[in-house]
């Protein structure tokens, strides 16, 4: 119970808010949970976000780009694997389907923040806007989290 | 007299079949127990690991300074975003997971497979941020391809973007070492810190 209402006063906290252009609702439909950020060392120059991603709508919408104000660049990424060998590969485009969840998680897709304006420490708050097809835009703060104690960035 | 021959008579059988299934127990059970402490590396694995010099912040570093300790040795980078931090945090959680004094008896090792990037200070500050008994270490580019090499550890660098930054794609694997110095255990990037913390104490008893 306990553990509920923490999740739901994270998510009012995270604060999901939509800064759109096509006047239609595609943005209603979006929704961000969990979103975090990885505290890095200090002086390094990239870190990752995490986040989980519903389309609550009945139409498939396409993730074509990201930014952040605390960073040069922001890209999507997704961390294969081969023969226990480990790439990143960037995504341009990932399609949410109508009803799909799509969780951005260590060692899987995550949006990389690429050129760090600033260190972050845990407890600061990251802003993020992520672009969709049809100008939509969808804006929400990640909070910085220290993993080196709970490391588990898994929700589902 | 007679009553006891009589029970003397009829308890073979099931004496015998106790005694079997706790014969059968025992030797499972030493097998398992045999089996739990054999090094766990894939056959083409099964020549990794060595010792090795490198560079710390504070000068050499080798891995013979860590016998009688159980550690894990992962290979990344300091610009890597998530796989490495990862992988480092969940070590440091499974470190976390023991006494001080086990802790002791604990090492970690992270060697930079990007070293025109990360100079000593650079990976052994970013390493030691993770967790005070991991150590990072780098050094010249051919010492770090030969090190690479004895571990069977594959690296190569991504195209760099515009600005110069780029990644590299590489072995995941975290090496389990054991007291003698011996690759025992390879962990995918995957591994929780339970997992690890199960593997390193397996090893250090």
């Amino acid at each position: 119970m306990m553990k509920n209402w923490m999740m739901i006063c994270l998510a009012l906290f995270s604060g999901v808010n939509i800064a759109m252009a096509d006047c239609g609702n595609a943005v209603d439909r979006l929704s961000i949970s969990h979103a975090y950020v990885r505290e890095m060392p200090p002086g390094m120059d990239t870190t990752a976000v995490y986040f989980s991603l519903i389309n609550k709508g009945d139409k498939a919408v396409y993730l074509i780009g990201a930014s952040s104000l605390l960073s040069q660049r922001a890209e999507v990424h997704m961390t294969m694997e081969k023969h226990g060998m480990a790439h990143m590969q960037h995504q341009t485009e990932v399609k949410i389907s109508a009803g799909q969840s799509i969780f951005f998680e260590q060692g899987g897709m995550h949006l990389m923040l690429i050129g760090l304006k600033r260190d972050v420490k845990a407890g600061d708050k990251v802003p993020v806007t992520l672009l969709f097809n049809n100008d939509v835009e969808l804006e929400f703060g990640a909070e910085v989290r220290d993993f080196r104690h709970k490391p588990d960035g898994h929700h589902h | 007299m007679t009553e006891f021959k009589k029970t003397g008579r009829n308890t073979p059988f099931w004496v015998l079949g106790i005694g079997i299934a706790i014969l059968g127990f025992s030797v499972s059970f030493a097998w398992w127990n045999s089996g739990q402490k054999a090094p766990v590396v894939p056959e083409k694995y099964s020549e990794v690991g060595g010792d090795f010099t490198l560079t710390s912040d504070h000068g050499p570093v080798s891995l013979q300074e860590f016998r009688g300790k159980v550690g894990a040795v992962f290979f990344g980078y300091t610009h890597c975003p998530d796989i490495c931090p990862a992988s480092l945090s969940n070590i440091a959680a499974a470190f976390d997971r023991f006494k001080k004094t086990e802790q002791e008896k604990l090492f970690g090792i992270l060697i930079s497979i990007d070293p025109d990037r990360d100079s000593p200070g650079k990976v052994s500050k970013y390493a030691a941020y993770f967790h005070s008994r991991i150590y990072g270490l780098s050094g010249s580019p051919e010492e770090i391809t030969a090190v690479a090499k004895q571990y069977m550890v594959a690296y190569q660098k991504d195209e760099a973007d515009a600005a110069g930054k780029y990644l590299l794609g590489h072995s995941s694997y975290i090496f389990i070492i054991n007291a003698e110095g011996r690759v025992v255990d390879l962990m995918g990037h995957k591994a929780s810190p339970e997992d690890i913390a199960r593997v390193l104490r397996k090893w250090l008893l």
